[in-house]
């Protein structure tokens, strides 16, 4: 079983005290259990249960709840492709297809490598400069298929390139 | 005390009384799947929209979340309450599988009852419906239907507040929101069955009671439940006329029986599963002399010949009866007439050592696995003479002071193991009554059949000295008989100066004797508590 270090259990303390009763804390706490473990699983919730002194489903029913959290692992890059509005109308869905046809994965899916995962995500309240994603914590505006295959080429120098199908010679 | 209008009618109520509740006590039905009475209210289902005018402003809101102010006017019927009503009833529904034909809560189901009453819409779904875990084992007695939950959460409160610890919990977000007990943690908390009965829907159901009757074929009558000294109120839901499954299974199952002193709306589920002993393969079916069958009048004089030819010797020091306090008061009471009084046994015991304890909880479950040891005690069971322990009724009969002896449903072998067959070579006659087969039957010089509570009617006093009446929901299995009959028969023959005809009239006598038990109208029901709360929520 895989357990919490100890400077995140006390800042998950810390957490604790600042609110009137600890359950109020579970966001925050959720956050950094996923920070250490990469994602929120069956055993981070029990971790995180444990660590705050509560049941495992009020645990589970938070971070069920919440996108936020992956219950899956992601990808050493995780590139989430905001799908609001103003990213829709400024060509986030030709974005997401070059991503997909790019790195061989579908939508909140992993490549095999376990390098790059692709997922869908509400508003990152940058509307001005769509289409937006994040990679990360690190955000890319104004995307582009040329800027996208330039962000994977940087994360991963190594990357084939005759695994990359660009749009204009598919089929 | 606020003053309030419910449909034109008005009502006073007391202070904190929710809509809900008061409109109940004007016959007024508010739909609700979310609230019930036993746990904190939620407010999650939507369905209690009623109108309520306060201070000259109407607004729609929750019965359930609010509590009746003086000068309120709630109309509960207004057509835009219907609509609203409706709208959410198809919501609730959008996602239904509306597989009711072979759905167990067919028959007691909210979503059926509201949708005749409030619904009747034509569907407009024209995708396809969410699917979720269907047949899935939330717990060693329940099992769960996903699709079917309108995810009220009753079943979540009650593990959380009644109970103590969150078994079940509601996962995901939206469409996929799914009622489920943690992964690879079950749902086995000792008062898991209520669940089953807080499940508003098909979505909770008995594993034991999944596909055994259509729910409209069954029966019930109120009984009280034998399985401890708590005497949770009970009702016995029972169907002879369906045996095309489960062949002789009479008894379907159990449910709790509303009584704020006793119960309230729980029962556990030692009790609630506890059941299977009625329909038992195991039952003693016909009386035995040493063994073989015989019939009740050969078995009866057999028993009286052994009885009067010790009355001389070895005497009354030498004669004891053991009985375990599962019987009822009635069963004690003439056990006490014939025994003590008519042939006068010197030595009457039922306070056996060592017998099961069960792990009690401040919840109901009491740790004497005996449902009328206080009406023994309170009916004075033991002897004027000797001894009233059984551990020294079978120590004397040891050293060879006892030489006959008549055990009522005492677990004998159970407390003496191997030894058994020691004592019974120390006496010159052995009578066992009891209502299921055991070897301590087989090797009795004559064993008689008693039927279960479930067979018959009688009393028994609970922990808290509260009299309690159960009613016979099915015959007794073979030729059994219940133990008060046995008795009267017996002290017939032994030239008793009683005589009694049924159940009540015994119990009537009793209470003459005991003017404190004197607290039952036999012909009316018991045990139900007419006010504010039903039992169906």
């Amino acid at each position: 079983m895989r357990t919490l270090s100890d400077s995140t259990r006390q800042q998950a303390q810390a957490l604790m005290e600042m609110y009137p009763t600890k359950e109020a804390a579970m966001l925050p706490v959720l956050h950094l259990a996923q920070k250490e473990f990469g994602l929120i699983d069956d055993e981070a919730e029990q971790v995180v249960a444990e660590v705050m002194g509560i049941s495992p489903v009020s645990v589970r029913e938070t971070s069920r709840f919440y996108f936020m959290y992956h219950h899956h692992p992601v990808g050493k890059y995780h590139l989430q492709v905001c799908q609001n509005i103003s990213c829709t109308i400024m060509g986030a869905e030709t974005i997401l297809d070059h991503i997909k046809r790019r790195l061989g994965i579908e939508a909140e899916e992993r490549t095999e490598d376990g390098l790059f995962s692709v997922e869908r995500v509400e508003c990152i309240a940058c509307c001005d400069r769509g289409p937006a994603m994040l990679v990360n914590d690190k955000l890319h505006t104004g995307l582009t298929p040329d800027k996208i295959d330039g962000i994977i080429k940087e994360s991963d120098p190594e990357r084939k390139l005759d695994h990359m199908q660009s749009e204009g010679n598919k089929e | 005390m606020p003053e309030i209008i419910i449909n034109d009618q008005q009502i006073e109520v007391p202070e904190g009384t929710n809509l809900i509740l008061a409109a109940r006590k004007l016959g007024i039905d508010i739909p609700h799947f979310c609230y019930h009475p036993g746990l904190s209210v939620a407010g999650s289902c939507r369905m209690c929209q009623v109108e309520i005018e306060q201070n000259g402003r109407k607004r729609i809101d929750l019965a359930c979340t609010n509590p009746a102010q003086d000068g309120m006017t709630v109309k509960t019927d207004s057509p835009e309450v219907k609509g609203i009503v409706k709208a959410v009833l198809e919501f609730l529904l959008l996602n239904h599988p509306t597989d009711c034909p072979i759905c167990d809560d067919a028959g007691e189901c909210k979503l059926q009852d509201y949708y005749m009453l409030h619904g009747l819409y034509d569907n407009r779904l024209n995708v396809d419906k969410w699917h979720k875990p269907k047949v899935h084992r939330a717990g060693p007695n329940v099992m769960l239907d996903a699709e079917r939950c309108v995810l009220c959460g009753r079943c979540v409160r009650f593990c959380d507040e009644i109970w103590g610890e969150k078994q079940l919990g509601i996962f995901g977000h939206g469409s996929d929101e799914v009622l489920m007990n943690y992964p690879g943690k079950d749902l086995d908390n000792p008062y898991s069955g209520n669940v089953v009965d807080l499940c508003p829907v098909g979505a909770l159901l008995d594993r034991d009671f999944h596909f055994q009757r259509r729910s409209w074929y069954l029966k019930s009558v109120k009984s009280i439940c034998p399985s401890c000294s708590r005497g949770c109120n009970t009702y016995i839901h029972f169907d002879t006329d369906h045996d095309y499954k489960s062949a002789g299974k009479r008894i379907m199952r159990l449910k709790p029986r509303y009584n704020v002193d006793v119960n309230r709306w729980w029962i556990c589920d030692r009790g609630r599963y506890g059941y299977s002993s009625i329909d038992n393969p195991n039952r003693a079916l016909t009386p035995l002399i040493a063994g073989g069958e015989t019939g009740w009048e050969q078995a009866l004089t057999k028993s009286e010949t052994l009885i009067r030819s010790s009355l001389k010797k070895p005497g009354p020091d030498g004669l004891a009866l053991l009985m375990a306090p599962n019987a009822t008061n009635e069963d004690v009471y003439l056990a006490l007439r014939l025994f003590r009084d008519t042939v006068k046994f010197a030595n009457l015991g039922y306070d056996i050592p060592s017998m099961e304890k069960l792990a009690a909880d401040n919840i109901l479950l009491t740790d004497d696995p005996y449902p009328n040891r206080r009406g023994f005690k309170d009916l004075g069971f033991g002897s004027i003479s000797n001894t009233s322990e059984a551990a020294e009724i079978i120590e004397a009969i040891f050293a060879g002071q006892i030489k006959g002896l008549v055990v009522c449903g005492t677990n004998l072998e159970g407390m003496l193991g191997n030894q058994i067959d020691n004592l019974i070579a120390k006496l010159d006659w052995l009578i066992v009554l009891d209502t299921h087969k055991s070897s301590l039957m087989d090797k009795a010089s004559v064993a008689l059949p008693l039927a279960l509570p479930a067979e018959r009617e009688g009393t028994f006093t609970n922990v808290k000295g509260l009299v309690q009446k159960f009613e016979k929901a099915v015959e007794p299995t073979g030729q059994s008989l219940p133990l008060w009959e046995v008795l009267q028969r017996l002290g017939k023959r032994l030239n008793a100066k009683w005589s009694f005809e049924e159940t009540h009239t015994v119990f009537k006598s009793l209470a003459e004797d005991k003017p404190e038990y004197d607290t039952l109208n036999w012909l009316a029901t018991f045990g139900v508590n007419k006010g504010l709360y039903l039992d169906s929520w």
